[in-house]
């Protein structure tokens, strides 16, 4: 017994005991995965999965600290992907630190903002501790604000407003529904959001069904892989304004702000990802000082849904 | 431990002269795992190969307390539902089969069809524990539907004799549905407080 | 046999890794929780996670306190100061979480603990009755299961205790079917 007491006595720091657990639960711990490693060695594991996968499919990662442990092997390179959720549950942030990860590693990422401003955003950045502005010196980041009135289709000639062409019309088909810069090629770009494009067309379904399925095709050929941000109910059971958006993407992943009394709990899944195998649960998420935590081993107690 | 009287019940369940018996186990919470443990023994030790589900506790916890009960564990099969739920890492051992997380009712369909032919004994048992644990986390259609699939499993013609046996807790005896499943069972055996 | 020889009879009975529930009435409850985290403390040299849905942190230590209890072997996830909007002063033993019906971060909060403190350890959930007035009975037994499941992944020893015949007979029996061992005090 007293063997045993001293050796307890020796190892038991209860300060910092208290402090590993308060950074797990922050997801401020530097290891932040939940199978142990640091980010480094986690990101280099997967790639190296990444490598040997079958079919010699490419996959890519968020960086986001557990959430890449969903899957199997990440999210398929090309993907388009929705990311659904009601107001304040975390979509901004999701994409920001997605694109902050990837443009850390030097690849080029693109942020089309039909919302919020460009310096709002490099705000919103700067919040979490990622230098928006050196990211984009670096000439890896760019962040462009759009208004309604730039969703044009556009071509060499010149371009149409989008929302007044006739969705029937073919030559359509000919014409691009954005424009990049020239010379810049996204790997991944977020378009936020796909419901701020469609309030832009005033009722205008059918023409938004249209150029919606346009921004998809057109980013599938580019071959980067991009996040449409969608904004539904805050206990979501429709991820798109039409519902069209979620057939034509490969991948959707909604954010949950839950209720609970006089609280709000958050939590992530991963609804569907074609072309790699995903954890079919909700489970815990966290927004800390540093960014999105995702608890993959953290199931959700309580109800999600309303009915 | 069951007492002998409980033990004799048992036995001339499970020697029913019919094809695929079921049996509803009614257990008081107090010791419930021990006496669950009880039954397995006796089980086994007529001979009885069986597979054993669990919803509540993870293979991990069961096999090593079956051990310490004397239990041979090499003629068990246990299919491990309640790591699922929790979320945690599941070790590989070969008498042990792990659902995934989804908790999928066909997986678990798939697994149990697919476990009895491998027990080879003529004797053979499926053990749930319990019903009541995974309708916390599924709908009532879904476990009807499992249980369904387990009777009609039982009771196929060309299956060999198998025993089902679904353990209760005694005071959720009077949910509506293991009403329902009670009232298909072959026979329902209770168990006191002394076994 | 009083109420602490047979706590430490029971107790001291079962493997380790055990899942124990105690039964007492009102008037012993806090006295049967005492003198149960006293035993394992001091007696056994465990490391104990109180979850506590009943009292603030500031009221638990000066009880342990009183018990001499060894508060530096204790941590304590206070699950009443925050949603009371209590005092929440620093203290290297006391993890303030946002509340009772918080029950994911709950969880989080005791996987975190299992996984930073080292060696023998067990975790007391104070009380169940306290708990189910904040959350549904079904949700609540959800948790008690996944919580008691990782615990037994893992090794460590669980407590609950709860009032005898106060709680829903239903909710009970879900939660009582999973322990080894329900000590009636």
């Amino acid at each position: 017994m007293d063997e045993k007491k001293s050796k307890q006595d020796t190892i038991f720091d209860m300060a910092k005991i208290k402090a590993g657990i308060e950074n797990k639960l922050k997801g401020t711990d530097d290891k932040g995965y939940s199978t142990g490693g640091t980010l480094e060695q986690k990101t280099q594991q997967m790639h190296e999965t990444k490598n040997e996968a079958k079919k010699g499919k490419k996959f890519v990662l968020t960086g986001i600290s557990g959430f890449d442990e969903l899957f199997e092997n990440g999210i398929p390179k090309g993907s388009n992907i929705l990311v659904a959720g009601g107001a304040g549950s975390g979509k901004t942030i999701f994409c920001l630190q997605t694109l902050e990860y990837h443009c850390s590693r030097g690849e080029k990422c693109f942020y089309m903002s039909f919302e919020e401003s460009e310096k709002r955003l490099m705000e919103h950045m700067e919040d979490f501790g990622w230098n928006s502005k050196k990211l984009i010196e670096s000439g890896n980041l760019k962040i462009k604000r759009y208004l309604p009135s730039d969703i044009h289709y556009v071509s060499e000639k010149g371009s149409d407003n989008a929302m007044f062409a006739k969705e029937e019309d073919s030559q359509l088909l000919q014409l691009e529904p954005v424009s990049l810069e020239e010379g810049f090629n996204p790997d991944f770009v977020v378009i936020d959001s796909l419901t701020a494009i469609a309030s832009a067309f005033m009722g205008k379904e059918g023409s938004y069904r249209f150029y919606a399925e346009r921004l998809f095709r057109f980013f599938e050929n580019m071959g980067s892989t991009n996040y449409f941000i969608t904004e539904t109910g805050q206990m979501p059971e429709t991820f798109s304004q039409t519902g069209v958006e979620e057939f034509l993407a490969d991948g959707v992943i909604v954010l949950y702000n839950i209720k609970r009394e006089n609280m709000r709990e958050r939590a992530i899944e991963v609804l569907k990802m074609r072309g790699t195998k995903h954890q079919e649960r909700i489970v815990a998420m966290k927004i800390s000082e540093k960014g999105m935590v995702v608890y993959p081993k953290q199931e959700i107690f309580g109800e999600i849904h309303t009915k | 431990m069951l007492k002998d009287e409980t033990k004799k019940s048992i036995e001339q369940a499970i020697q029913m002269d019919k094809h695929g018996v079921i049996i509803m186990i009614e257990l008081p919470v107090n010791a419930y795992f021990e006496m669950n443990s009880s039954t397995i023994k006796l089980l086994t030790n007529q001979g009885f190969e069986g597979i054993y589900i669990s919803f509540q506790r993870p293979f991990k916890n069961i096999s090593s307390f079956f051990k310490s009960e004397g239990i041979d564990t090499s003629t068990i099969l246990f299919v491990d539902a309640a790591t699922a739920l929790s979320g945690e890492q599941q070790n590989e051992d070969p008498r042990c089969i792990h659902i995934s997380q989804a908790l999928d009712i066909d997986e678990l369909v798939k697994a149990i069809y697919l476990s009895l032919p491998k027990l080879k004994g003529q004797k053979k048992f499926i053990f749930i524990d319990s019903l009541t644990t995974i309708s916390l986390y599924k709908p009532l259609s879904q476990i009807m539907r499992f249980s369904e699939f387990l009777m009609r499993t039982v009771r196929k013609e060309n299956e060999e004799n198998v025993i089902l046996i679904f353990n209760v807790a005694k005071d959720l005896t009077q949910k509506k549905f293991i009403k329902d499943i009670a009232f298909h069972v072959d026979q329902v055996i209770s168990v006191d407080n002394n076994g | 046999m009083d109420d602490i020889e047979k706590i430490s009879k029971e107790l001291n009975n079962l493997p380790e890794g055990w899942i124990v529930m105690l039964e007492t009435t009102p008037e012993k409850m806090l006295e049967v929780s005492l003198s149960t985290i006293k035993f394992l403390s001091d007696e056994k040299n465990y490391i104990g996670i109180i979850v506590s849905a009943s009292r603030p942190q500031k009221n638990l230590i000066q009880l342990y306190k009183q018990k001499k209890i060894d508060t530096k072997k204790i941590l304590i996830l206070d699950c009443i100061s925050k949603s009371q909007s209590l005092d929440l002063e620093e203290a290297s033993n006391v993890i303030y979480l946002e509340s009772v019906s918080s029950l994911t971060n709950i969880s989080l909060a005791i996987t975190a603990s299992i996984q930073q403190i080292p060696g023998d350890k067990f975790v007391f959930i104070d009380s169940i009755n306290s708990m189910l007035i904040h959350n549904k009975p079904e949700v609540f037994a959800q948790f008690i299961h996944g919580i008691l499941t990782k615990l037994r992944i893992g090794g460590i020893n669980g407590l609950l205790i709860s009032l005898d015949n106060e709680t829903n007979k239903e909710i009970h029996a879900e939660i009582a079917q999973l322990c080894d061992r329900i000590v009636k005090i």
